[in-house]
């Protein structure tokens, strides 16, 4: 049996606690929408400024909602859930979750649905800043673009670092081509009051102008949300992957290179850029050979790469102690979902 | 003690001679936290454990947990002792596990920003070690001096810099876990990933308080040491007036790094003591911190914004002094013997509520304290009154202790929540949480610990020395009775000046 959660899609502002309780079906661009209108905004960052709807974001274990500093924590706080004949809550609406008791909110979100289906979602929000500039810069070298979004999102100037490569919106939602990446571009967003703003913009300037970097141009304030069914058909995305972000640039070469060898354009977006590790999202002119989808699997696997769905947890079955984990998992949900009814696709690597 | 020569000779072996011990002194230490706790408490709990033992490898916590297994003894994990729930006590004796021996800072990968470390490692110490290689832990518990870092980890980790930085839970990034079968896990898939791995479970151990396992191990966020770091303190004409300024603090574009309140008993009480302390309705001190052009940007901005709204700004010397105070709020402690905390998560825009209804409760109770606390999101004040205490006069000792459920109960009337389960609040779990997340809560940890051999009876549920679980009503039953025997004695005196400073306890 299927469920639609399509339906599920009221959004409740409180401004007074600074949250919005919303419903799976609900995308990003009505939230922000919604919260804009009471004052606010939500510290969502949608990976390719992709409009998910937040039941997308469960499916694919909430790894592309983030924020600056904090992660997912930082924003969720709260989820409803329905699991087979009890309804949970994660967390607490109003607080971080260390009110007492065991924080569920992780596990749930990161089980991709196979814990509880998520009716109801509690994010929090933020006064909208007096001042936000969105700059984007252009690199010619990848390890240049690397280092330099590296070293801003360590400096706590801004308040959010992505980078893709110069074709990536053409390959996502255009044509594509199969020329070579010609530019790396890093695009940064500063908030607060103008002072502060133009402070913290100065500073990265000089940082990008020291790494050989470019200002490429100013981006209005306004959240630019592209619509999922847009997506080319002509494109394939690899998957999600959290990576090492010091092992990123290795990382992009290996994939291009097969990208290469299988005569097909490669392109890539890391939407959210940390010290310690990114979320890479590459995407291949598709649709790919089982040749590459064997390598890359592998690829992956050795860096010990997160993707999504559990294809890629085999190799990690070797080790003891995700194996005294994997147990832990297995318990929690037989106590949840005895006749394992939910999701069970997801649950492939635990038989 | 105790009870098999062949399971004592086993724990032994496990480590060595000279960390395991069964010396009255170290039982008697370990046997309370923060919270003096009334002799009397130990016909309901066995909190003196038959054995302490300092362990320095996770292995070896491994090896004493599975032979804890096979003898069935309890095992308690212990930090610092730094908090007041009863959380690092036994209920019913067994083996103590000092965790501050495990206190190795294992690596540092200043390019990813992630320092891995022992649990026993305190706050303090840790910070200063960054600090000589560049970096700060901006997120850390006031009682950093002497907290450790895995207990903190295990209360939820609120504290110093919540405000910017987020709470423990958003800058762990990975956890070693000993679980109550032996086996050592990690939390995380990739150890110092914001990103969740599929199933992540390092939130569900983070505020588990020892109950789900032993932390082992810690991967943390640190950041690069700011550049300019500014304190500024506020003065206000009384704590409305205060407690209006936090919420205005909250609806800011910019956002300090720290923001701390104190009454004017705080500084009554330190006065009592002998302390110069500024004579002011209540304060409250922000911290900045960050680029130089930046910091001093917040500065005049938040300097603005106080002055509008009453406030005074104080000396550099306050300021500064303030700041050093930070980890030693409870230093009037000594007008007592010691003190009792009340902790709750309000939400900002009921603040001042809670504060008006603790104050009446207090003269209810005919009891004398302070409140001091800080913001921990824009939506949400940790407030944290304390009393003074005198286990000398243990009979009106206890009875204060049901304060700290009223003041709980006050704080979930105005959609609070108290920080904390331990022992002594483990009934709480029902007014925190729906009736079906309860009974999960619990299913999971006996799904993952059986016997509730590890930090058992406590957190999830209330549990006697004889097994007996004890409900919230015979709990709130308790309490009341306490409460009202409380309002037969006369009224605390704690706060007024005594000639030749510490009186060690309560002058007539």
């Amino acid at each position: 049996m299927r469920i639609d959660l399509s339906r599920i899609g009221a959004i409740n502002i409180d401004a007074s606690r600074r949250i919005a309780i919303v419903g799976p079906a609900v995308r990003a661009s009505a939230l922000d929408s919604a919260a804009r209108k009471a004052g606010m905004v939500a510290e969502i960052v949608t990976p390719a400024d992709l409009d998910f709807t937040f039941a997308d974001w469960a499916e694919e274990s909430l790894r592309m909602l983030s924020t600056s500093n904090s992660g997912v924590d930082g924003i969720l706080r709260n989820v409803k859930v329905i699991a087979p004949a009890q309804s949970y809550q994660t967390g607490y609406d109003s607080f971080p979750a260390n009110g007492g008791g065991y924080d569920l909110t992780k596990l749930f979100i990161s089980s991709g649905m196979t814990l509880g289906i998520p009716y109801e979602f509690t994010v929090t929000l933020k006064p909208i800043p007096d001042s936000t500039v969105i700059r984007t810069y252009s690199f010619a070298k990848l390890d240049d673009a690397v280092a330099t979004a590296r070293r801003i999102s360590k400096s706590v100037f801004s308040s959010h670092v992505k980078m893709q490569s110069g074709g990536f919106d053409d390959l996502l939602v255009g044509p594509g081509s199969k020329k070579a990446i010609g530019e790396y571009l890093i695009i940064t967003k500063v908030c607060g009051t103008k002072p502060v703003a133009d402070v913290s913009m100065k500073a990265i300037d000089d940082m990008v102008s020291k790494a050989s970097g470019k200002v490429v141009g100013d981006r209005p304030d306004e959240p630019r949300f592209i619509d999922p069914s847009s997506i080319s058909n002509g494109c394939w995305p690899m998957g999600i992957c959290v990576c090492d972000t010091g092992a990123l640039a290795d990382v992009v070469k290996r994939l291009s290179d097969l990208a290469d060898k299988a005569n097909r354009a490669f392109q890539f977006s890391i939407p959210d850029v940390t010290p310690a590790t990114s979320v890479l999202l590459p995407l291949l002119q598709g649709p790919p050979s089982d040749s590459i989808l064997n390598s890359i699997g592998t690829m992956l696997a050795d860096a010990r790469i997160t993707l999504r769905g559990n294809q890629f947890w085999n190799p990690l079955l070797g080790d003891s102690r995700a194996v005294a984990r994997l147990e832990v998992i297995r318990g929690i949900k037989r106590l949840i979902d005895p006749k394992m009814i939910l999701n069970p696709h997801v649950l492939e690597a635990f038989q | 003690m105790i009870d098999s020569d062949i399971a004592r000779r086993s724990l032994i072996k496990a480590v060595r001679p000279d960390r395991y011990t069964e010396s009255t002194l170290e039982r008697l230490v370990t046997s309370h936290d923060l919270a003096p706790m009334p002799k009397v408490a130990a016909l309901a709990f066995k909190m003196m454990p038959d054995a302490v033992i300092h362990p320095k490898e996770a292995e070896e916590v491994a090896e004493i947990v599975g032979i804890a297994n096979s003898w069935d003894i309890p095992v308690t994990p212990r930090g610092g002792g730094s908090w007041g729930f009863g959380g690092a006590v036994p209920n019913n004796g067994g083996v103590l596990l000092d965790m501050t021996s495990m206190d190795a800072i294992i690596s540092f990968d200043s390019e990813k920003g992630i320092v891995r470390v022992q649990p026993g490692v305190v706050w303090l110490r840790l910070d200063e070690w960054l600090k000589r290689r560049g970096y700060f832990i901006p997120y850390y518990p006031s009682s950093a001096p002497g907290a450790t870092i895995g207990g903190w980890i295990s209360t939820g980790g609120v504290g110093v810099g919540s405000y910017k930085y987020g709470a423990a839970r958003d800058n762990v990034r990975s956890l070693q876990i000993v679980l109550p079968s032996g086996r050592i896990i990690d939390t995380g898939h990739i150890s110092d990933s914001k990103h969740p791995s599929q199933f992540d479970m390092t939130s569900l151990f983070i505020g588990a308080e020892g109950s789900l396992g032993i932390v082992t191990a810690i991967d943390l966020q640190v950041y690069p040491d700011p550049e300019a770091f500014v304190p500024a303190s506020y003065s206000f004409s009384n704590m409305d007036v205060a407690y209006n300024a936090l919420e205005r603090i909250s609806e800011a574009k910019l956002k300090p790094y720290h923001v701390a309140f104190v009454d004017d008993n705080y500084f009554r009480f330190l006065r009592a003591m002998g302390h110069v302390a500024p004579e002011v309705g209540g304060m409250l001190n922000l911290v900045f911190e960050g680029p130089k052009a930046t910091v001093e940007e917040e500065v005049k901005f938040f300097d603005a914004l106080m002055t509008s709204i009453g406030g005074k700004r104080e000396s550099e010397e306050i300021a500064q002094h303030e700041w050093k105070e930070r980890s030693y709020e409870l230093r009037s402690k000594k007008l007592g013997t010691g003190a009792v905390i009340g902790e709750a998560l309000v939400p900002i825009g009921q603040t001042t509520a809670v504060a008006r209804e603790t104050i009446a409760l207090v003269k209810k109770m005919k009891m004398n304290l302070a409140v001091n606390g800080y913001l921990i999101d824009r939506g949400t004040v940790a407030f944290l009154p304390f009393y003074i205490t005198d286990e000398r006069r243990w009979i009106k000792s206890i009875s204060s202790l049901s304060f700290v459920k009223k003041f709980l109960d006050i704080s979930n009337a105005h959609g609070g929540r108290g920080v904390g389960l331990g022992l002594f609040m483990a009934n709480n779990l029902r007014s925190m949480r729906d009736v079906n997340t309860v009974k999960l809560l619990r299913k999971i940890k006996y799904n993952i610990d059986p016997e509730s051999r590890v930090n058992g009876g406590k957190t999830v549920e209330l549990a006697t020395r004889y097994g007996i679980r004890v409900g919230p009503r015979l709990f709130r039953f308790a309490m009341n009775m306490l409460a009202v025997l409380k309002r037969m004695y006369r009224r605390d005196r704690y706060d007024t000046p005594v000639p030749g400073g510490f009186p060690g306890g309560e002058h007539s």
